[in-house]
């Protein structure tokens, strides 16, 4: 028998404990992934959480009984010689921070649902993720520059396009976004999601659906949803309904992820940071992850989303300590430490190692051959992929309804001075991205929040002149 | 002596219909050809009036031009090479309520004109208007150009070019008074200056500013003198101009439209304008300075000067004043200099008009959009000059704005609420769904005698 091929993963972030569980759980759990000689690496700047994920990853070794090698290091340089796939997903006190991008925005008065992909406070968060990731993918280029980045980061457009500009890394940004549209259309239509073919378009967090069929027949299942547009409750602000009479297409999760690109959403559905639990102003002081009294995409008795976050170090922390089994379901989701997540990471590195040539739901690329005929080339959109041993090339979807490709279009501007105010560390091109951004709506109130911002976060921002 | 036909649709405007005769018996390169210039109105007081002065106006110039007046423009249409049009039915009324409704509904607008929430009404009853004319044209003169003046310009420009086969160049004097502007503001002959503007109708930008002579770059001098400026009570233009790094003109009323931010700084022009009976004081005047138009404080009542321009013509006729020179002086517009462009084949470069972005002349904006851009003008026709990318903010801000103004020509193709109503809540001034709705309702119904019916 031949000797295995080496695959080598190199895992930045993987401290986190959703991230780093889950990613660890995807490669250990993957049968595919036994014909190489995997070495998983995992790498964190967090030497504690590094030293916890370490461990729980021999364990789901054993539990898997997955021949893999793990090895870990705080010091990324030392990883990724030699590294085929490198998966990202990293942040600096991201609840914290996501916690300030939300609520100084809207002590200026801009009212964002959500403060996360888009509106002001993103501006910062994008300013953020760039200044971790653009020198991750820098790096790269000088240690692994054949491998293939695999982002998580947020927001993940904006991350994707800086690589894209910025490096000569070839990358892929994905988001478990697509795979919730289409758990929901499957659950609204009483079917499962498997028999659905499912064709997104547009820009992460903001994909719509724009073909939905039965993957047997071929046949539109749009009149099927139609029928049970207003009788199945999509989110309680009915906003994804509201999206559906508007503009004929179907996305998810409305109320958090598309609201953040319409001005008009925060009427409709409020502050989506608040009611999810992001952040300690938005929290009961005693509140606990297993508290089911907030509302996440759109549904009710869900527990806060940073707390249940938490809560997931701790389970680790009992098991690696002996309290629990390893298959301590979590009180929410029912899910245990064993548990592979849906994400595509995995998934995508068989389709290339072993040309495989599937089409994957959806990723982060960009716009190559305008896969999305109505928006720039050079843009990041999500649509499906074709992936294979040659790569990962966008499905053609076609045009995006006129409204939407609108929408995009300006977003994409907003987009690219973004990543130009990061690469010339320039504040007139962040106050540009901020004005013409469809929820701000006061010169003098966008520029003394930026101020503000700049100062309270300055400890993590790239410096602006 | 060839024969040349030219049409003037909407000629019983004061200010359009006389302007324009004025422009086409002065000109003397026109008196190569047998021209016969064709007045249409379906208001036959004012087709008279307008009659009865370029009969006179005729005379003041010694014209041999053969003028004619009809109510219907299927017999002014048959053999016209050019169609000049400016139509609109009870313009002040409706663009009163295409200010207050809206903002009725908290829609904070500055001008209701031309881009925001009222502006998209104002394109239905417009389109209403010129699409008829334009097939009109399809049938009885395909090969005329159409020459239109008809607000909002990019919209209708765009109506006729993706409904109909005619030809047609949209016109604005906007250019004209950016350039105008910053020739004051260097100090210069706006002849001296070669100016680059790129973008929208309304929304124009001057990219290149340079010396005609010697080519030399003058956007670091016009920096200074932005900076110098007394801009009164305009505090939008100069705020775009630090911000985008480029002159827009004339910011509080009309780019202003465009942007979401603008009303906390320009306030309610539409007010500040005198337009409306809401506006004015109610024995205000048209000799009355106490209004402010394009950030300047001390102008007249725009509306009520208009109104005043009607009057001046009835006394003129009517034998108590003579013929003044406010009629007779060639206005600034750029329909007769182009017609003889193409007429004598020039191939001038003319400095703005509102055409197809063929062969992307502004290279990050759609193919199909209606920019304004320089063009050259010969007996080919009008082709925009190539113009490059525009920044890249201004480049998001018009993209949103062109697909608006596609879904407001599909609205109208397809008689469609849906697709209003999606133009409306991708406005940038619109905070909220079931306002813009309730809006709409209330629009539709109080402007139903004007508008298509939409279902």
């Amino acid at each position: 028998m031949n000797k295995k091929s080496k695959l080598k993963i190199v895992l930045i972030g993987a401290g986190s404990a959703g991230f780093g569980q889950g990613t660890i759980a995807d490669i250990m759990a993957e049968k595919a992934l036994r014909n190489f000689q995997v070495t998983a690496v995992l790498v964190d700047v967090d030497e504690a959480a590094l030293r916890r994920m370490h461990r729980l990853a021999e364990k789901l070794k054993e539990y898997y009984k997955a021949p893999f090698a793990v090895e870990s290091t705080p010091d990324r340089r030392t990883a990724l010689p030699g590294a085929d796939y490198v998966i990202t997903s990293v942040a600096t006190r991201r609840w914290d921070y996501w916690q300030k991008d939300f609520y100084i925005p809207a002590a200026y008065g801009f009212r964002q649902t959500y403060g996360e992909g888009a509106g002001p406070g993103a501006a910062f968060h994008t300013l953020r993720s760039l200044n971790l990731m653009v020198p991750i993918a820098k790096d790269m280029e000088e240690l692994c520059p054949e491998a293939l980045l695999i982002n998580f980061s947020n927001p993940e457009s904006r991350v994707c396009l800086a690589v894209s500009k910025l490096t000569r890394i070839n990358a892929v940004g994905l988001c478990h976004g697509p795979i919730h549209t289409l758990t929901r259309i499957s659950e609204a239509l009483g079917r499962s999601a498997e028999e659905i073919e499912l064709t997104v378009g547009g820009i992460n967090h903001f994909h719509w659906a724009l073909e939905v069929r039965e993957k047997s027949s071929g046949r539109d299942l749009y009149p099927d949803i139609d029928r049970v547009i207003d009788s199945y409750e999509w989110d309680i602000k009915g906003f994804t309904a509201l999206m559906y009479h508007l503009f004929g297409k179907i996305t998810y999760p409305a109320p958090s992820h598309p609201g953040e690109y319409f001005p008009f959403a925060h009427e409709l559905v409020g502050p989506k940071a608040l009611e999810w639990g992001i952040g300690r102003v938005s929290q009961r002081l005693s509140s606990t992850g297993s508290d089911l009294e907030y509302v996440l995409e759109g549904r009710r008795n869900m527990p806060s989303y940073e707390l249940w976050s938490m809560d997931l170090v701790k389970r680790i922390d009992d098991f690696l300590a002996g309290k629990i089994p390893i298959t301590t379901p979590d009180v929410f989701f029912k899910t245990d430490l064993t548990h592979p997540t849906m994400e595509l990471a995995i998934p995508i590195i068989c389709d290339i190692e072993l040309d495989r040539k599937r089409r994957e739901l959806a990723g982060n690329v960009v716009n190559h051959g305008l896969a999305v005929a109505n928006l720039p080339e050079d843009a990041v959109v999500e649509v499906p992929l074709e992936v294979g041993a040659s790569g990962i090339q966008p499905v053609q979807v076609g045009p995006l309804p006129e409204a939407l490709a609108g929408v995009c279009a300006l977003q994409i501007s907003i987009m690219k001075l973004l990543v130009e105010a990061y690469r010339q560390k320039s504040k007139a091109l962040l106050l540009q991205a901020l004005m013409i951004d469809p929820i701000v709506d006061s010169y003098r109130r966008a520029r003394e929040m930026m101020e503000t911002m700049l100062k309270v976060e300055a400890d993590v921002l790239p410096e602006l002149h | 002596m060839k024969k040349l036909k030219i049409v003037v649709i909407g000629a019983g405007s004061a200010t359009f219909g006389i302007g324009t005769i004025a422009d086409l018996v002065a000109s003397a390169e026109l008196r190569e050809f047998d021209l016969t210039v064709s007045l249409v109105d379906i208001d036959a007081r004012a087709l008279e009036r307008t009659m009865a002065m370029a009969r006179r106006i005729r005379e003041h110039f010694g014209s041999p031009a053969r003028i004619e007046a009809t109510l219907e423009r299927t017999e002014a249409l048959p053999g016209a090479d050019y169609v000049i049009t400016s139509v609109a039915t009870r313009r002040w009324d409706l663009w009163e309520k295409d200010y207050y409704i809206p903002l009725a509904y908290g829609f904070r607008q500055v001008m209701g004109e031309n881009g925001g929430p009222g502006a998209a009404f104002h394109t239905l009853r417009s389109l209403d208007l010129m699409v008829p004319i334009a097939r009109d044209m399809e049938r009885l003169c395909p090969e005329a150009l159409l020459l239109n003046f008809t607000n909002p310009e990019s919209r209708v420009c765009l109506g006729v070019n993706t409904l109909t086969r005619v030809r047609s160049v949209g016109l604005c004097h906007g250019p004209l008074a950016t350039l105008g502007r910053i020739a004051e503001l260097l100090g210069r002959p706006a002849e001296e200056i070669d100016l680059t503007v790129a973008g929208l109708n309304h929304f124009h930008w001057a990219l290149e500013v340079k010396d005609k002579a010697i080519g030399a770059d003058l956007r670091p001098q016009l920096a200074q003198a932005m900076e110098k400026a007394d801009w009164d009570s305009d505090g939008l233009t100069p705020l775009l101009f630090r911000t985008f790094g480029y002159l827009t003109y004339p910011a509080p009323s009309h780019p202003g439209e465009y942007l979401g931010f603008a009303h906390e700084i320009a306030g309610p022009q539409m007010v500040l304008w005198g337009i409306g009976g809401v506006s004015r004081r109610l024995s205000a005047r048209a000799e009355d300075h106490e209004y402010v138009i394009e950030g300047k404080s001390n102008q007249p009542c725009y509306h009520l000067w208009s109104l005043d321009m009607v009057e001046r013509i009835d006394r003129i006729l009517a034998g108590k004043e003579p013929l003044s020179e406010e009629f007779t002086r060639m206005s600034i517009e750029l329909a007769v200099p182009i017609i003889c462009d193409i007429q004598f084949d020039r191939r001038h470069r003319q400095l703005a008009a509102n055409v197809p972005n063929r062969g992307r002349a502004i290279a990050n904006l759609p193919e199909e959009a209606i920019v304004e851009v320089p063009i050259r003008v010969g007996a080919a026709g009008v082709e925009p000059v190539s113009v490059g990318p525009l920044p890249e903010a201004l480049a998001g801000l018009c993209s949103l704005q062109i697909s608006i103004q596609k879904l407001l020509v599909e609205a109208y193709r397809q008689r469609s609420q849906d697709l209003l109503l999606q133009a409306l809540v991708i406005d940038p001034v619109v905070d909220s769904v079931p306002r813009a709705r309730a809006m709409m309702e209330t629009m539709l119904k109080v402007q139903a005698d004007y508008l298509p019916q939409m279902r």
